[in-house]
């Protein structure tokens, strides 16, 4: 079995005659907005006229750096030759939106239970999903456990938790002992230029970044799943393979680093990374020869500054307001609504009813303001406070007018979002904060006209 | 104010014209028992006669790898002598017979001394059980509070430690000294705690990224309910090696390296990991310091074991287990004379067996690999290799009683019992005889194995037992015949 880097997180896996796709992102990018991609590196050409034919195509979740529509389309309306079949298997919970843009572009969707066996070619492969202990936006990513005639297999974290059921499976016998597992290293942070994802503008010392925590991340990614298998596999590591198009995001450690430092710490056992075009042979355990469909590109991304306005859809008032009430019932009925429940007090005098404040920022003029009222379960417009307000109210979301309107049309992801304009300050625990509960709120699987046309623009955006 | 390091958990504490040592082995080996003395590692030489003008000594615990006769002896008489209140009587004569004045800190009062205050605090009682006894020590500039260091010696934090910080009686200190004693056994090899009922050479236990496991346990698990993250953090200990068949330092014990790697993994706090004779300086701008030429790390014989522990590891070698530290008997009268009070000692630990954890634990079980368990579940077997002689007892959980057991190899033995110890009838006599101590044959000559956690086996029992904790008197059997072959210095 060789396993090929195609970048960030999608893989080529091949043994014998079979040769399998796994979350192809083939393009140099992916995001919902063309001005705005999110570019994989190191920037690679793949060279789809040199690729093997393609038994089949897993998608372990359909969030935006696996699932790349307009990837799929190129794949099947291109390269069709290439594909002896064109079917793509899915986990269980893999949304209907999703599903109906895969078909849309020319494949069949089979869904497939966890811990189900099915077949592609000579491999046998099997999701596995954690079911507890995940954050919700993560609830539907799948682990992948792949063999080849029941000697060699290769594990794929992917962006969950791995499963107690894998690791039991393992141990038993149940499954081939994978000889390979591919972890995830996901861990980014804000840069210079201001947060990103659910950090903090207020400038409280954050428990993620502090007390050693690339030690802690190792231990999760490294030393605890090895402590569960009897037998020890080869680690490979896997992740952060893109940045965000303003180069917000931080990477405090490269997986080649982590994977260096952990080979120091490692006893007969070396850990690995890959770059694009770089292969993974199973068996032995060791690098192989890379491929020559994928290489270094030779310009290399870098950041671009902010580009002017663009004209974008600005919803009215009244829909804004719609939109937001909804959004306040959701709000306070779960955990989040909760914690601003609690929250009678901030920095040192008491706060009435309105407790979080979400500020829509407009680059040529006054931005508009709402304040979330717990006592009226209701966003109430006020004239914005601007840099007041982060001293005034305890939790607030800063994000980009055209940009909101953007998410609430389905034009922009959740997620995407995060990492491009807005921002948050919240006192509580950053899994409880405005922005976690706008990652669940909006999340893909939420709402299925969303979803699906965010998807629908994915399909038009260049790949 | 500096902190010198002068091998494994040795400290020397300076702060201008005031000089605090802790825990010192000053020679090139440590030992209470003078045949069986253990390697400093990494090897260095310390010239004691840099030290003659120290204010005061403390000692943590009664450990041999902390209090060594022979490196006391090369001490100033006229240093105040420090010990906690949990020290045992045998360790507190032998610091009066060597002439020094001893004083018993009580409580967590602190006591000035020249320019520094030391408070001493007990040990977390959650700590290992032969580690309960540990004092660890606060030292901070009387001028400048924030300047202070917290040495954690061999046990999880004081929790009155914590209580000081968090009730604001104390600043918190700029650094923390822990100690990593981790004893990662590659394949082939063997360490004190081995589980020989679960050490097949590809295990989760002796391959794969083991390392990390080991800083976790030392920064970040350990230290995770302390109350304010220090700016630094010190790695010690590991410091000595039973030179085996090509097997010595235990791998992840090179505290430089293991501080390089942690540091890139951190973004905030300061990890430190000194070599014999390098110091850590609390003050940012110290002025010059006076280099410490007295400690010298052998670095020809350093590289020499680092270069052996790769090979051996390399090149899959195994270390056999010793046949017997003291020296084997002769003949069968003296193996049977032996045996006869071996049986004699069964008796007399039996009821202690049951009552501690090891006891518990097999009470509670009902099966073992798949089949019912009997009333028979603790197996003690000793061995005589120059005789070819195996007699093994299993503890009777009905009659409370060992019985002779017909099963003699330890594959047969491990395969039918959850928890036993297979070891030289000389060696465990020499240890219930106080002729040696336990910490001298494991990880030598005894081959242990158990269910689940290393806290629950015997080899954990025989240091509850027959250290410190169970039979000081045995300690000052062992104190007492090192005095008498020791000269003693003025």
């Amino acid at each position: 079995m060789k396993l090929t880097m195609i970048g960030h997180e999608s893989w080529s896996l091949q043994a014998g005659d079979s040769h399998v796709l796994i979350d192809p992102v083939l393009g140099s990018g992916f995001g919902s907005d063309a001005d705005r991609q999110f570019a994989i590196v190191p920037a690679r050409d793949v060279d789809l006229q040199r690729m093997p034919a393609v038994d089949g195509i897993v998608l372990t979740t359909e969030h935006l750096q696996h699932f790349h529509p307009a990837s799929l389309r190129r794949l099947s309306s291109d390269y069709g030759h290439l594909l002896k079949r064109k079917v793509v298997y899915v986990p269980e919970l893999f949304p209907g939106a999703a599903e109906a843009i895969v078909r849309a572009c020319g494949y069949e969707v089979r869904r497939v239970d966890t811990q189900a066996e099915f077949v592609i070619g000579s491999l046998s492969l099997r999701f596995y999903m954690p079911c507890t202990e995940v954050l919700f936006w993560d609830s539907r990513v799948a682990s992948l456990h792949v063999e080849h005639q029941g000697r060699e297999a290769v594990f794929i974290q992917s962006d969950t938790r791995i499963a107690d059921a894998y690791f039991a499976d393992v141990n038993s016998g149940a499954v081939a002992w994978p000889q390979v597992m591919v972890m995830t290293n996901n861990f980014q942070c804000s840069g210079t230029q201001g947060p990103i994802g659910l950090d903090n503008l207020l400038p409280v010392p954050d428990q993620r970044y502090t007390r050693l925590s690339g030690l802690r991340l190792l231990d999760e990614i490294v030393h605890k799943p090895m402590r569960r298998l009897n037998q020890v596999p080869t680690l490979l590591l896997a992740g952060n393979g893109y940045r965000d198009p303003f180069g917000k995001m931080h990477h405090p450690w490269s997986n080649l680093e982590l994977a260096q430092i952990c080979s120091e710490l490692s006893l007969l056992r070396a850990v690995y990374s890959l770059t694009p075009g770089e292969s993974f042979d199973v068996a032995p355990a060791r690098p192989g020869e890379p491929v020559d469909w994928i290489c270094a590109s030779d310009e290399q991304v870098g950041p671009c500054p902010p580009k002017g306005r663009r004209h974008t859809i600005s919803l009215d008032t009244q829909r804004i307001k719609a939109h937001l009430d909804e959004m306040a019932r959701t709000w306070l009925i779960t955990r989040y609504g909760q914690v601003l429940m609690a929250q009678s007090n901030y920095l040192g005098r008491p706060v009435g009813p309105c407790r979080a404040v979400l500020q829509l920022t407009r680059d040529d003029g006054v931005g508009q303001q709402w304040l979330l009222d717990v006592s009226r379960v209701e966003f109430v417009e006020v004239p914005d406070e601007c840099e007041r307000a982060i001293k005034r109210y305890p939790y607030g979301i800063r994000v980009d007018h055209g940009d909101f309107c953007k998410l609430v049309l389905g034009e922009l992801q959740i997620w995407e979002l995060l990492n491009l304009s807005a921002s948050q300050w919240y006192v509580c625990d950053r899994y409880d904060s405005p922005l976690a509960f706008w990652l669940e709120y909006y999340n893909e699987q939420v709402d299925y006209g969303r979803a699906l046309r965010s998807y629908e623009l994915s399909l038009v955006t260049p790949s | 104010m500096r902190a010198i390091f002068i091998g494994h958990q040795t400290w020397l504490v300076e702060h201008g014209s005031t000089r605090v040592l802790i825990d010192p082995l000053l020679c090139e080996d440590f030992g209470l028992v003078d045949e069986h003395r253990i390697e400093i590692y990494p090897p260095r030489t310390v010239d004691a006669a840099a030290l003659s003008d120290i204010d005061l000594i403390f000692l943590s615990h009664e450990h041999s790898d902390h209090f060594d006769i022979q490196s006391l002896n090369l001490l100033p008489r006229s240093a105040r002598f420090v010990v906690g209140a949990t020290i045992v009587e045998p360790v507190k004569q032998c610091i009066r017979d060597l002439g020094f004045t001893l004083t018993q800190v009580n409580d967590t009062e602190p006591m000035r001394v020249g320019d520094l205050s030391l408070r001493f605090y007990p040990a977390d009682p959650k700590t290992a059980f032969w580690e309960s006894r540990v004092t660890q020590v606060h030292i901070e500039e009387d001028e400048l509070r924030s300047n202070g260091i917290f040495i954690a010696v061999d046990a999880l934090v004081s929790e009155v430690y914590k209580a000081d910080i968090v009730e604001g009686r104390l600043v918190p200190p700029k650094l923390v000294i822990v100690s990593n004693n981790s004893r990662v056994s590659p394949p082939g090899a063997f360490q004190s705690l081995e589980n020989w009922g679960k050490n097949a050479s590809d295990s989760n236990r002796k391959v794969g990224p083991l390392g990390i496991g080991v800083l976790s346990a030392v920064l970040t698990s350990y230290m995770d309910d302390f109350p304010v993250q220090p700016e630094n953090i010190a790695l010690c200990g590991g410091g000595f090696i039973k030179r085996l068949g090509g097997f010595a330092a235990f791998p992840f014990s090179d505290q430089p390296t293991l501080s390089r790697l942690a540091n890139q993994l951190s973004l905030d706090t300061n990890i430190v990991g000194l070599l014999p004779g390098e110091a850590f300086t609390l003050d940012t701008d110290p002025g010059p310091q006076a280099v410490i030429d007295w400690v010298q790390v052998d670095k020809v014989q350093h590289n020499l074991l680092i270069g052996e522990l790769d090979q051996f590891i390399d090149a899959r070698k195994t270390v056999k287990v010793v046949a017997s530290v003291r020296p084997d008997v002769q003949d069968a009268q003296a193996y049977e004379e032996l045996l006869r009070r071996a049986q004699a000692e069964l008796q007399r630990l039996a009821k202690s067996l049951m009552l501690f954890i090891t006891g518990r634990k097999v009470l509670a079980m009902s099966h073992y690999k798949g089949s019912k368990l009997g009333p028979k579940r603790i197996i003690f077997s000793f061995v005589s290799h120059a005789l070819g002689r195996q007699d093994s007892y299993a503890l009777n959980l009905i009659s409370g009683q060992f019985e002779a057991e017909a099963h003699n190899q330890l594959e047969s033995l491990v395969a039918l019992y959850p928890f036993g110890v297979c070891l030289p009838l000389v060696d465990f006599i020499g240890m219930v005889e106080g002729d040696l101590q336990v910490w001298d044959i494991v990880g030598v000559s005894v081959q242990s194995w158990f269910e689940n956690s290393i806290f629950d086996g015997l080899i954990p029992f025989f240091y509850s037992y027959y250290g410190e904790n169970g039979s000081p008197e045995l300690l000052a059997k062992i104190i007492g015949r090192s005095m008498r072959n020791l000269t003693v210095c003025p």
